[in-house]
């Protein structure tokens, strides 16, 4: 049984003077997905989602949100979507609760407003001005506000920017019980580890085209395949570069540098040094149990013993930089 | 629809309460500044300092009679110096005002016993001074009524004031009171308006508005109904104050002096807006209203006629939106005239509410 099309968006285009900011996307997104909109900073998330939530209009292609068209009816799309908004504020001289039913009254239906503060985890902080909540609390209201309506499908824009580790755990877990409820959602995020933690599926966008769209774990199988395995070299060995040293010596006048061993190591595609004149040696490789096997018999001929040895997944931050040739992060 | 812009309403009123320093510029500001202007130019009642000396040797009980009644006297600050030279001192430092120096002939026993002929009360004052003649007056008829004590002689005659016919004094209150309120909604419009909508633009609040089935009219309207439901209750405010603690008295029809602060809310909530469209940043269009508006306050006769600017600027200032609106307040409010009589300045406060809702139809963004 296929899902409902929730989102269908064709060859959308959206220009800002002769920056093409939008280029061509498409894509669809079933109902009860979390989709992920992955990319740097000026990739054409946030305008892309603006679209969807008909808050912009589009210079080209279709979008249909719940079906119905964004740019012929807009208020019929914001009836049934939830819109959390990148940096935008609040009243700041109003309660939790009054920001709350004020928006609530926005809306034609919505859910009790005591039931939303219970889900944000903001019912003990309801009389507390907004101006005086914290980061992570001022970002749990503004989920509040975005599932007041009782959505069908709630946008988040960068929902975890600026928070800290455990409040972006908390959000983490308040966008899976949204999903559990049976919502759509779609959010934006430059963090591969969001994208891989919360998504059902992710398109991975870059100055305003669209690269690649699957679940997180199709994406590296295609386009990263294989781990990373990182390495500390043995004490008294200060680089890959230096040869093997002889047991209780140093090294091995003439020998074949390690790193140029570790690069033989079966299916073994790169050798990195993160930081140069460091202990860690990073090793990409397509299949970690075959290097593995070959780094263990190279410890016992000749007697090494790392000091750690950790196998790493390739993530999407492999995926991003096979796709573009550039990190994600600047 | 109506839910919505209740919503905005209630929501601009917790924050305008919450917000003192909204409260300080829209209540407390213009009753400071009327209370302030109206007691440092308007004192209209004239004080006297007056030293008496007593030149007989022995205080005599005409003497003690005489001071005592003075004293009585509500505009006279009265006390004894003890020599003519002192007194007169004063009276050249202008710590007094008039110096009253008793005679120092015998006084006659009792009323009803003749004395020994006119006694000469000196009264000095500083030459040229006209206020001093007020003085010397009250202290003449003083002077009528003990002797008419003394010789037991019944008044002839007596004069009766009476207020009749012609328009009555017009206090200082009076005429602040009027300024003052078109003050408090030029402000509103100006300086909160601009600076309530520019920030909102700019926090993003508008494009939250934005991303729900409101319609994004109905929160203007929402705004545009909380300002004047704070220009009405402010205005309300001050009216009071300004009657029953400062004394103002309003002699025109209270319905059109009504009805002129509404349109002038009207017209510079329009202005308000227009102004928050033309600046990119709250800061920006906040600095904007105050430039326009500060100057405009002092220009356009809130604290002090026109006529006493220069003659040249004359014709630009009679034409500020302000200048209208408080001619028309202020000769309603006088009782001079009516909606009728002004109908020139209406009709331009009008155009100008008609010009303020065209560019901020014209120029109006969301975020």
């Amino acid at each position: 049984m296929a899902a409902r099309v929730m989102v269908r968006v064709e060859s959308l285009v959206k220009r800002y003077g002769r920056v093409l900011a939008v280029d061509h996307v498409s894509f669809t997104v079933d109902e009860g997905e979390v989709f992920g909109l992955l990319g740097p900073n000026g990739a054409g998330k946030t305008t892309t989602l603006e679209i969807l939530e008909g808050l912009r209009r589009p210079d080209g292609g279709r979008v249909e949100v719940a079906g119905h068209s964004v740019v012929d009816d807009p208020r019929a799309v914001r009836a049934v979507i939830g819109v959390q908004l990148q940096e935008a504020g609040f009243f700041d001289l109003l309660t939790v609760r009054e920001t709350l039913e004020t928006f609530a009254a926005f809306h034609r239906r919505g859910l009790p407003v005591d039931q939303v503060l219970e889900r944000v985890g903001l019912r003990d902080r309801h009389r507390v001005l907004v101006r005086n909540l914290s980061g992570g609390q001022k970002q749990r209201l503004s989920i509040a506000l975005a599932l007041i309506n009782d959505p069908r499908i709630v946008f988040l824009d960068e929902p975890t920017t600026g928070l800290d580790p455990q409040a972006r755990r908390n959000l983490w877990e308040m966008i899976r019980q949204i999903r559990r409820e049976g919502r759509t959602l779609i959010l934006t995020t430059h963090s591969m580890e969001e994208a891989e933690a919360l998504c059902d599926r992710v398109a991975i966008m870059d100055r305003g085209r669209l690269l690649a769209l699957d679940r997180p774990d199709r994406l590296v199988a295609e386009h990263a395949p294989g781990a990373w395995i990182i390495l500390e070299l043995p004490y008294g060995l200060a680089t890959p570069a230096a040869g093997l040293p002889v047991p209780n010596g140093g090294p091995e006048p003439g020998a074949e540098p390690l790193s140029d061993r570790l690069r033989r190591l079966p299916a073994v595609e790169a050798v990195s040094v993160p930081e140069p004149g460091g202990p860690t040696v990073l090793l990409r490789t397509r299949d970690a149990t075959a290097t593995l096997r070959g780094l263990s018999e190279l410890q016992a001929a000749e007697g090494l013993a790392f000091r750690s040895l950790r196998v790493e997944q390739a993530s999407l931050e492999d995926v991003f930089l096979q796709l573009t040739g550039r990190e994600l992060r600047e | 629809m109506m839910k919505g812009v209740w919503a905005v309403v209630r929501m601009s009123f917790l924050t305008y309460f919450r917000d003192r320093s909204s409260v300080f510029w829209g209540i407390l500001f213009p009753l400071l500044l009327m209370g302030l202007i109206g007691t440092v130019f308007g004192e209209a009642s004239v004080q006297f300092d007056v030293a008496v000396v007593r030149q007989a040797e022995e205080a005599g009980w005409f003497s003690d009679w005489f001071v005592e009644t003075l004293d009585q006297i509500e505009v006279f600050t009265v006390w004894e110096e003890a020599s003519l030279d002192e007194a007169l001192a004063a009276l050249a430092e202008q710590r007094a005002s008039l110096v009253v120096a008793l005679p120092a002939g015998a006084w006659p026993d009792r009323p009803g016993t003749a004395g020994s002929g006119p006694q000469t009360i000196t009264v000095y004052h500083r030459p040229g001074s006209q206020v001093a003649d007020l003085g010397v007056s009250i202290i003449r008829d003083v002077v009528t009524r003990l002797e008419q004590g003394i010789s037991g002689r019944p008044a002839l005659m007596t004069v009766e004031v009476q207020e009749a016919g012609g328009s009555p004094g017009f206090d200082m209150f009076d005429y602040l009171l009027p300024g003052i309120i078109a003050m408090t909604l030029m402000q509103t419009g100006l300086m909160g308006v601009t600076w309530v909508v520019a920030n909102y633009r700019e926090q993003k609040l508008l494009k939250r508005v934005l991303a729900t089935p409101f319609p994004p009219g109905g929160f203007l309207v929402g705004l545009i109904g909380r300002f004047t439901a704070r220009n009405l209750m402010e205005v309300t405010i001050i009216f009071l104050v300004g009657t029953y603690v400062f004394g103002a008295q309003t002699r025109g029809d209270l319905v059109q002096y009504f009805l002129i602060c509404l349109l002038g809310s009207v017209a510079f909530l329009a202005m308000g807006m227009a102004i928050s469209t033309l600046s990119p940043t709250a800061e920006a269009a906040n600095n904007l209203g105050n430039v326009i508006g500060f100057p405009m306050m002092f220009l356009s006769g809130v604290f002090w006629p026109r006529e006493m600017m220069p003659e040249a600027l004359r014709p630009v200032l009679d034409r500020l939106p302000l200048a209208h609106l408080v001619d028309a307040l202020r000769g309603v409010a006088e009782g001079t005239g009516t909606l009728v009589d002004y109908a020139g300045e209406l009709t331009a406060l009008l155009l100008w509410t008609v010009v303020g809702i065209g560019v901020a139809a014209w120029r109006f963004r969301w975020e």
